[in-house]
């Protein structure tokens, strides 16, 4: 059973005249099932963040166009009003966003933030409230649950304000928790230990997990499926331990390389990928990655690949590229 | 909170001081000669000596400071030499009606304000918010005095549906009387402060309102009122409110035209007739109360101030 199932999703925001319109997001589709995590993978405007505003439904503001098919939990959540999303964000979908800091609202404490849609939505009063949202901090493992509530972002460390945030994004028990970067801010040594807590929390609240991250180092451990994104487009998608013994896509196996490691000789360089991702308003010809990928050849210019199979023993590892996975004959896959 | 409003509140003394330095040395450098202005220009040199004499006037300008000072904490601003009666009397008889028109018109004005600046901003770019723009500068370039006195050609003399000066009618009436004479100078006084916070507003919302918790709000599925209401008003409202602040400054100094033109009988309708008349102590006593009241909104600002920023607050 899919807790999210996204086919198709295409991202454009307007421009200023017809020909600058931006494509954020193109033809992005994948599942997550429940209980499942999946790690997104990419880099800064790959899209990742963009396909799961999109899948919440909170760029219209921006004026966006999305269109494809975004079905959560049997639901259809592009036919629904943004008074009907509204029931869905928080409660069926948490998000933990990544700058805890100014994702905290400065001038409210973190307990009346916290309670607010408790409050408001879930019937809870001012009094049991307060003990739900003590009892949510003490799960994020934030010691002095009951003084830290009167307490304001600012007061807070780095670390506990991720806690908090978590926290906010599991008080109403979501199927599915969409973690955007939770780990950017924050120290090294805080950084497992948000990780850890993220991933415990999802095996005992039974949650979904989607965790959008640069870093391939921070979805290892905790993803069962990691989806690559380039360019607005998912370029490679298998499980974690096959993506990680045997990576497809060129981009992929170029950000393994440029993960620092342990064992590399002091005084090595760390290989980079050279060249700068795709700026979305001139998207290069035929593969995105293309202009900057070793093994390109000319027809990776000509048309957008496919994304394939290239190992029927290896079911679900999906690629797209037409160099390292060329699509069989038959049993070719979008 | 508590210590900060005394802190705050210990602060305003030096001030205040300053405010009264001020208002005495206005009485001295203003032109003219109170002697005569009283006795008139037939009179003789005997009789303005005297009176200068009676008056203190005399005396070096020093200790007639420190006896101002120390009337004021007796409560006694001197007396009106026009009225012929205490300038406490007065201008308290008078204030009130000044706190009325001033204190409805700044409310008028935030309260629309706000509305209207957050409403423009929901859509930057859109009709309503082009409206906006247009709407402040011309209720910006409009003098006061000129909106008042077309008001009352156009809602007093040509459609006859409100009055024109005055506090009530003739024949007394009660608060609808007095609220159906409220509403030309309170739109006057309040015109050009509600376009001022209106712009402010729009721009501190605009600020505020792509913030990462504003989004974090809504990921939550709280409603979009409340969005605004609970986390962009809160966070917007520090530039606000200092805005604020300063428009009620300006409107209690503004009431001085717009009294005048509607006969409100206010502060500034006394302050008016005092300058003309040359009435010095009632000068003196009218612009102490309008900076000690300017001075007593500033620490209000302050203090709202704290409540909406903790990190003020606790500092």
């Amino acid at each position: 059973m899919n807790v999210l199932d996204v086919a198709h999703l295409e991202v454009t925001h307007p421009g200023h005249d017809h020909d600058s319109s931006l494509t954020t997001v193109r033809d992005v589709s994948f599942r997550v099932a429940a209980g499942e995590s999946l790690g997104v993978v990419g880099e800064s405007g790959s899209g990742k963040s963009q396909t799961m505003l999109a899948v919440l439904g909170m760029l219209g503001r921006a004026g966006a166009t999305v269109s494809g098919r975004v079905t959560f939990d049997g639901t259809d959540l592009t036919a629904l009003t943004q008074k009907q999303l509204r029931g869905i964000r928080g409660s069926g979908i948490g998000l933990v966003s990544q700058d805890a800091l100014s994702a905290l609202n400065p001038a409210m404490s973190i307990g009346k933030q916290m309670a607010e849609p408790l409050i408001r939505y879930d019937g809870h009063n001012r009094r049991t409230a307060a003990d739900r949202c003590a009892e949510l901090l003490q799960l994020v493992g934030i010691p002095a649950a009951r003084e830290r509530l009167r307490a304001y972002p600012h007061q807070l460390s780095g670390g506990m304000r991720q806690r908090v945030l978590i926290a906010m994004a599991i008080s109403r028990e979501p199927k599915l928790l969409i973690a955007d970067e939770p780990t950017t801010a924050l120290d090294v040594s805080i950084q497992s230990q948000v990780l850890r807590l993220i991933d415990r929390l999802r095996r005992e609240l039974d949650m979904a997990l989607v965790l959008i991250t640069h870093d391939l180092g921070v979805v290892a451990g905790v993803t069962d499926r990691i989806a690559v994104m380039y360019g607005g487009m998912i370029v490679e998608t298998a499980s974690t331990a096959e993506l990680f013994d045997a990576p497809g896509h060129p981009y992929t196996r170029a950000l393994m390389q440029s993960v620092p490691r342990m064992d590399r000789k002091p005084g090595d360089r760390l290989p980079a990928i050279p060249g700068l991702p795709p700026h979305p308003s001139a998207p290069p010809p035929g593969c995105a990655f293309q202009p900057r990928c070793t093994l390109a050849r000319d027809e990776c210019g000509d048309s957008v690949p496919l994304l394939a199979e290239p190992d029927p023993a290896r079911a679900g590892h999906l690629v797209r590229c037409p160099v390292t996975a060329p699509v069989p004959a038959e049993g070719a896959r979008t | 909170m508590l210590t900060f409003i005394l802190r705050r509140g210990l602060q305003m003394i030096p001030v205040l001081l300053g405010v009264t330095v001020a208002t005495f040395g206005l009485g001295q450098i203003i032109p003219g000669d109170q002697a005569t202005a009283l006795l008139g220009p037939t009179s003789s040199e005997e009789d303005r000596a005297a009176l200068r004499a009676d008056l203190g006037l005399d005396e070096p300008a020093v200790s007639r400071y420190f006896t101002y000072l120390g009337n004021l904490f007796s409560g006694d601003l001197g007396r009106s030499l026009s009225f012929g009666r205490p300038v406490s009397e007065v201008l308290s008889e008078r204030l009130l009606n000044t706190l009325l028109l001033s204190g409805t018109a700044i409310v008028v004005a935030a309260v629309l304000g706000v509305a209207i600046g957050t409403w423009a901003a929901q859509k930057p770019g859109s009709v309503r918010d082009r409206g906006l723009t247009v709407g402040v500068l011309f209720l910006n370039s409009v003098p006061s005095f000129w909106l008042g006195l077309v008001l009352i050609v156009v809602f007093s003399l040509q459609l006859r549906i409100l009055p024109a000066t005055g506090m009530t009618s003739i024949a007394g009436g009660g608060a609808l009387d007095t609220a159906a004479h409220m509403v030309l100078p309170v739109i006057t006084l309040a015109a050009w402060s509600l376009a001022v916070i209106a712009r402010m507003t729009r721009s501190a919302v605009l600020e505020v309102i792509d913030n990462d918790y504003v989004q974090t709000a809504r990921s939550r599925g709280i409603g979009e009122f409340h969005v605004v209401v609970r986390h962009v008003l809160p966070n917007a409202m520090p530039s606000v409110v200092t805005v604020i602040g300063l428009q009620a400054g300006f409107l209690l100094s503004g009431t001085v035209l717009t009294e005048t033109v509607f006969s409100w009988p206010g502060v500034g309708l006394a302050l008016q007739q005092a300058i003309s008349s040359r009435d010095i102590p009632l000068v003196q006593g009218g612009i102490l109360v309008i900076a000690v009241a300017f001075v007593l909104i500033n620490m209000l600002v302050d203090v709202a101030q704290a409540y909406f920023n903790p990190k003020i607050k606790l500092a």
